[in-house]
């Protein structure tokens, strides 16, 4: 739900993760209404059209659809769509970087499965 | 619609060039930030859209009109200085009047509230107003002004950082009620960069970046990795800082190139914030254009 204006990710970006997230994480159902440019913009103090941007990224994704006067809603599917494109980036953004750590520091792949074995019990 | 437009505008005064052949427009209802360190001309280029100056050559458009000496232009446009913005004799309250009398779309409820939400006594002379206070003052006539173009320049001196909270918070939320034209110079970038749409870069006089805020941070970066692999792909941008360090380096890029580029294995992409973002392209200003 936290917005970091002064963070390394374009905060049109940020504002795409935070709905994606709300949307997982079962906090707006798929067929409601997401929050309106004005409402992002109002809550996390950014130009509204920085708001539009981040929704208009969805919008293109086909996890948000548009109705003409009335506001953006999530689509049939959306839940799917993200947890599909989360899991396709989980190996580029958790798994190399952790297997870069783990190779600068001696730990064999082994050694590392063994590793996640154990914090997963 | 186009609400200033500036044609090869360039300001002298006695032989020193303020403003050197400006080029740029944009348009209405945005909120823009123009940067750029002391003495950049920022200043000059807001009395010039103003109409409070001439331009020594070219010509500015605001409104399709010309706003030198332009009662038209004037009445809508809300200019706030960092200071002297009103007669030290006056009273708050006799303010009030004559902006309500002056100011078209003026409108009375903001002012009130904005009153109180910085605490301001009506009964008290501009003289009688410790520096903090004279801004927020500005503040509240530039906000309440709701004129189509409002214009602050580093309206906030003396403002603790509440107070300049509030101001922004208020500013943003009115703008989306009643969308308008607001251009901001600054110099406390990261507190205001997610306000403006839109950011004008300048230096020397001159117009270093006319660019979206988002699309800044594609164009200025920082790439670190091993030095070797610096080396390499080093000449294919504008370089702004470079630092070498233990075997690893660290270049602060200019990227004018359209398609991205192909990091090498070890190399890493890093975003930096709008402050440090427009402090490397002040610094290094001639190499970019």
């Amino acid at each position: 739900m936290k917005l970091d204006v002064n963070s390394e990710v374009p905060i049109f970006q940020q504002v795409a993760e935070i709905i994606s997230n709300e949307i997982l994480n079962n906090n707006i159902l798929e067929g409601q209404q997401v929050p309106s440019t004005n409402e992002i913009a109002e809550f996390y103090q950014i130009n509204p059209a920085t708001a539009r941007k981040g929704l208009n990224i969805l919008v293109e994704d086909e996890i948000l659809y548009k109705r003409r006067g009335i506001g953006m809603f999530v689509k049939e599917g959306a839940t799917r769509k993200i947890l599909q494109q989360r899991k396709n980036e989980f190996t580029h953004v958790f798994l190399k970087p952790l297997l870069e750590e783990a190779r600068r520091l001696g730990i064999s792949i082994d050694e590392v499965k063994k590793l996640i074995d154990k914090q997963g019990e | 619609m186009t609400v200033v437009q500036m044609k090869n505008v360039s300001k002298k005064i006695k032989n020193h060039m303020i403003l050197d052949n400006l080029n740029f427009d944009f348009e209405e209802n945005q909120i823009v930030g123009f940067l750029g360190k002391n003495g950049s001309g920022k200043t000059s280029l807001m009395k010039i859209i103003a109409g409070e100056w001439s331009s020594t050559s070219g010509q500015v458009y605001v409104n399709d009109q010309k706003p030198f000496n332009n009662k038209k232009v004037l009445a809508k446009v809300c200019f706030i200085q960092e200071g002297n913005n009103f007669p030290v004799d006056m009273k708050i309250s006799k303010l009030l009047k004559l902006c309500r009398n002056f100011y078209p779309n003026w409108n009375q409820e903001v002012a009130e509230s904005l009153l109180e939400l910085f605490d301001l006594d009506r009964t008290k002379k501009i003289k009688e107003l410790s520096k903090g206070m004279e801004s927020a003052v500005g503040v509240m006539v530039g906000i309440s002004s709701r004129c189509e173009i409002t214009i602050f320049d580093e309206p906030y001196i003396g403002m603790d950082a509440n107070a300049r909270k509030k101001f922004y918070q208020y500013l943003l939320n009115d703008y989306i009620e009643v969308p308008r034209t607001i251009i901001f110079s600054t110099h406390l970038i990261d507190e205001v960069s997610s306000l403006f749409q839109k950011v004008y870069v300048i230096n020397k006089g001159r117009l270093l970046l006319d660019i979206q805020t988002d699309e800044l941070k594609e164009k200025v970066y920082a790439i670190t990795g091993p030095t070797k692999e610096i080396e390499e792909i080093k000449n294919k941008f504008t370089i702004l800082e470079e630092k070498h360090f233990m075997g690893n380096g660290e270049i602060i890029v200019f990227d004018q190139s359209e398609k991205e580029h192909v990091m090498p294995e070890n190399c890493k992409r890093n975003a930096l914030n709008m402050q440090d973002i427009i402090v490397h392209v002040t610094e290094k200003g001639e190499q970019i254009l």
